[in-house]
């Protein structure tokens, strides 16, 4: 009676179903009908209940399409079709995920219904699921049960004590059915963890990371975990591939399936990526990456790939220390390049080894190693480019020839900045360089972001014809670019403590160990403390906290002057009054080989705090400081552009 | 629906009803023992306070409820802020007695005459600073910290019998290992057992476990009175040094968080009579406890 029932209702819904499995489910009514006829002719009533049933749904068809396709749905998954839950378990459960979500919102003061009625969707979650499983259905509900047990038992208790011993018990719980029912309890069991899975989500996760594992949530994981409604996102999961008639509608629901799993896993993945959600506007475009790598890439200096001299160091037999010899081989390489291909020295000459042997004594400067990253709360810094375009610039020879060029600042902290530019032409294949001159106001002083100018270049005396280097520069004088470091002062506490701060507190407040700037044109990197990149700072006489830092190009183009470099010590004393302002000028212009002596960074004097403040020697808990420092400079951006003036007389007419 | 499909539904319908049983929910005050389980001192910050964005160079309020929800008093406590960069985000003050605005100088735990226990409103000051050059925004994580004082009591009944091996005495049975859920506080006696040497020369040992079942860390440790019915009981920390009756758990931190925070008492009794008897067991403690909670605040443009 109960298959000539399911019979029947398949028939039923096969008229009215659109979805996968029809054909199947044809089949099966037929069969069913000719066993209802057989049931029918014997005379069973309930067999006539079941055919005016089915011939009931088959004349209404028209009206009872979603009712019957629902229940069709389900027979032809009773049946082992496995296509999907009841549509009307689906939307039952999307249905009240929605209710449950808004009254989350709005209605905070019902948390305990909200509550209940969590558990009632984690309950028929895991019914609706089960349609989906064809045998031992009873299987799904094995790792609920095991999630309920452990989540409201145990509290969900992360010591690994228990967590060995609890996941052994569920392991083997898990096992048991599956060895038992030879693997046919194994699909329906893993069915079971989504509903736990969803469980975690609406109601455990965001509590779980923070007072479970003390991760720090942003407000953008925060918003991701506390605006999905999970529930209505699972009962979309329950439907059917094809829950209703219109293509367009199951195309649609398709998709948002789609794009609710990748929500899922990004806010799973996401709190092990750092620093996600600080910044708005994390992902670059495309353009801004490829940028990004081209700046990176012209100043990151010319060095031997780690790669070869990891292996060099290998088979050198130098494994001893093999962290040292990569070092020193990349050293030397990057020195080798800067004196021969940078300043032109002939390798094997006196000149050349003069000129490594300098340059290698100035990388052991501890100062030098000091470094320093892009401030990642600044997105917009202070750059300078210049543009030129070739389509505007003459080809012919004549008296009175203008070359354009567009400057453009970005000057997002309105600085008051100093521009002179200038041009000369360089002539190919020859050794000729004829000054220009440049019309207009030269230089200015502007405050405004954008600057944007375009300047006219006229060589001083006339270009003959032939091929040149068209070189347009601007130097811009009183930048100013600050950089900031954090540390943690503790004063003098015991190893344990010390430890315990650093893994609990410290290391969640303070994340970037090195000296922050924005990415300007320049900048200073400095560290404090007792050894590069350590944030706490400790009151013990035995450990000395050192002041280091330099001084970093990072534009295209030429640090020509340090005006000033400053770091904000207020309170602490050093041993020195050079460490902490020094007025100097250093000029580069003029000599080539004073430009490219400091290719990279510059190193600055380092010396020892010798006293710090009551409040930092001796804090009760610990105490978070940002450090300031900045430097004044100018700066020098360039561009060329080939170009070649040809005669008009020389030009063969058409 | 087939038979099986309605079975799982009533047993899906049952577990529902089950699961959502073992929700605390909120306790009724119609129970009158509130020292049983595990309660300790609560801590939130207020709605808005701080608010969720800050703007440069401005004031805010950081609200701290305190609710003590334990069974027992706080007579000591106080509550700070750190982790915050005085640049970006000024708090004054950074310290505040717990006790503040208390009627009694106590933070009262919750009992028959306050079943909800004692709250108390703790405001901070703040005032944020300028963002760093042209930054977007400043997110600044913080902790909120809680340092207190209290007590609390263990008491049972337990049976003493010398005679293990007498046949004909009715007396009562001992029960030599018996656990618990907690006392209404943090700290809790967790186990307690019962070791019996018989007479002649008959004594009693308890081994009862101490352990930190809260979300906080415990301190410190003392026991302030044992007895056994009318009597004195001599107790000691198990692996302590001088001072047997105190211990100091920040020196345990290395032990990991489970073995660093519990610890063993054990206490003997002679006894004089032979025969079996029921009698109560209990216990006294004093404890110092500390609280953190991590926050952020965001200074925006």
């Amino acid at each position: 009676m109960a298959k000539a029932v399911a019979g029947v209702t398949s028939l039923g819904s096969g008229q009215g179903q659109s979805g996968g499995g029809q054909q199947k489910e044809q089949q099966e009514a037929r069969a069913a009908a000719e066993a209802e006829a057989v049931g029918a002719a014997a005379g069973d009533g309930s067999d006539h209940r079941g055919f005016r049933q089915g011939y009931s749904t088959g004349k209404n068809t028209s009206s009872t399409k979603s009712s019957s396709g629902g229940q069709g749905s389900g027979g032809s998954s009773g049946g082992g079709g496995g296509g999907g839950s009841p549509t009307w378990l689906s939307f039952t459960v999307m249905f009240l995920g929605a209710l449950q979500f808004v009254l989350r919102r709005g209605m905070t003061e019902l948390s305990t219904f909200i509550f209940f009625l969590s558990l009632i969707l984690f309950i028929l979650s895991g019914y609706a699921l089960a349609e989906k499983a064809e045998r031992k259905r009873w299987s799904i509900l094995l790792p609920m049960i095991l999630f309920a047990v452990w989540f409201f038992y145990f509290n969900a208790s992360i010591q690994p004590n228990f967590l060995i011993v609890f996941l052994s018990i569920c392991g083997v719980i898990l096992l048991l059915p599956g060895i038992l029912s030879k693997g046919e309890s194994a699909k329906p069991e893993l069915l079971g963890f989504l509903p736990v899975l969803f469980l975690f989500l609406d109601i455990g996760l965001l509590p779980f990371l923070v007072e479970k594992l003390g991760l720090t949530l942003t407000p953008l994981m925060e918003g991701l975990i506390l605006w999905m409604p999970w529930w209505v996102f699972l009962g979309l999961l329950t439907l059917s591939a094809e829950p209703t008639h219109s293509s367009f509608m199951n195309g649609l629901l398709g998709l948002l399936k789609i794009g609710g799993v990748l929500y899922l896993l990004f806010v799973l993945l996401a709190p092990a990526i750092p620093d996600l959600g600080t910044v708005s506007n994390v992902l670059p475009g495309a353009g801004e990456l490829e940028e990004a790598q081209l700046r990176l890439r012209q100043q990151l200096p010319q060095k031997e790939s780690p790669f070869i001299s990891n292996l060099a160091c290998l088979f050198s037999g130098q494994t001893a220390d093999m962290q040292q010899c990569v070092q020193d081989r990349q050293d030397l390489s990057e020195v080798e390049h800067l004196c021969s291909e940078i300043r032109g020295n002939e390798q094997g000459t006196q000149k050349y080894h003069s000129c490594v042997e300098e340059e290698l004594e100035k990388k052991k400067n501890p100062a030098a190693r000091v470094g320093g990253t892009h401030d990642p709360r600044i997105k917009l810094p202070t750059s300078a480019q210049i543009t030129i375009d070739p389509k505007a610039l003459p080809s012919q020879y004549g008296e009175q020839l203008l070359f354009p060029f567009e400057l453009r600042v970005v000057n997002p902290r309105e600085q008051q900045i100093t521009v002179e530019v200038g041009c000369h032409f360089v002539q190919k294949g020859g050794n000729r360089d004829i000054a220009g001159s440049i019309k207009g106001q030269n230089p200015v002083t502007f405050k405004e972001t954008p600057f944007i100018t375009t300047y006219l270049c006229s060589p001083t005396t006339p270009l003959p014809p032939g091929r040149y280097m068209f070189m347009a520069e601007a130097t811009l004088k009183n930048l100013q670019t600050m950089s900031r470091l954090q540390r943690a002062f503790i004063g003098d506490k015991p190893p344990q403590e010390k430890e315990r701060l650093q893994r609990e507190e410290i290391s969640q407040v303070i994340s970037i160990p090195v000296s922050q700037a924005p990415a300007d044109l320049a900048k200073l990197n400095f560290d404090i403390g007792h050894a590069l990149g350590e944030v706490i700072v400790e009151n013990k006489p035995y450990r000395q906290v050192v002041v280091r830092s330099n001084i970093e190009a990072q534009g295209q183009g030429q640090l020509l002057r340090v005006q000033e470099y400053t770091i904000d010590l207020a309170g602490f004393q050093t041993d020195g009054d050079a460490c902490l302002s020094d007025s100097r000028t250093c000029c580069w212009q003029g000599s080539l080989g004073d430009v490219t002596r400091y290719q990279g960074k510059i190193p600055l004097p380092s010396c020892l705090i010798s006293s710090m403040p009551p409040e930092f020697s001796d804090p009760e808990d610990w105490l978070p400081y940002e450090f300031v420092g900045y430097i004044i400079y100018d700066f020098q951006v360039t561009a060329k552009q080939e170009i070649q003036l040809i005669n008009v007389s020389e030009v063969p007419l058409s | 629906m087939k038979f099986s499909q309605r079975i799982l539904l009533a047993v899906m319908l049952v577990l529902a009803l089950l699961l959502n049983s073992c929700n605390k929910g909120d306790e009724s005050f119609s129970q009158t023992n509130f020292k049983q389980g595990l309660s300790e001192l609560q801590l939130r910050f207020l709605e808005q306070a701080p608010p969720e964005r800050i703007y440069p160079e401005s004031d805010f309020k950081l609200l701290v409820e305190a609710s003590n929800l334990a069974a027992y008093d706080i007579s000591q406590g106080k509550v700070w802020i750190t982790g915050t960069f005085d640049k970006y985000f000024l708090i004054q003050p950074q310290e505040q007695d717990l006790l503040q605005g208390t009627v009694r100088g106590m933070l009262e735990g919750r009992s028959l005459l306050n079943p909800a226990g004692d709250t108390t409103l703790l405001e901070f000051s703040g005032k944020s600073g300028l963002l760093f050059q042209n930054a977007e925004q400043e997110v600044s994580t913080f902790f909120l910290k809680a340092k207190y004082h209290s007590t609390f009591e263990f008491s049972d009944t337990i049976c003493i019998n010398p005679n293990l091996y007498a046949v004909y005495d009715a007396g009562c049975k001992i029960e030599e290992v018996k656990s618990y859920s907690g006392q209404g506080a943090p700290i809790a006696v967790t186990g307690l057992q019962e070791i019996m040497t018989p007479a002649p020369g008959a004594r009693v040992e308890f081994r009862l476990t101490v352990a930190n079942q809260g979300i906080g860390n415990l301190k410190k440790l003392e026991l302030r009175q044992a007895r056994l019915g009318g009597e004195s009981l001599v107790c000691v920390f198990q692996g302590t040094g001088a001072d047997l009756r105190s211990l100091d758990f920040t020196k345990r931190q290395d032990l990991g968080r489970q073995a660093g925070q519990q610890v063993v008492v054990i206490c003997q009794h002679e006894l004089s009579d032979s025969t079996s008897y029921s009698t109560s067991l209990f216990l006294e403690f004093a404890y110092d406890y500390e609280l953190k909670q991590q926050h952020t605040l965001r200074l925006v443009r």
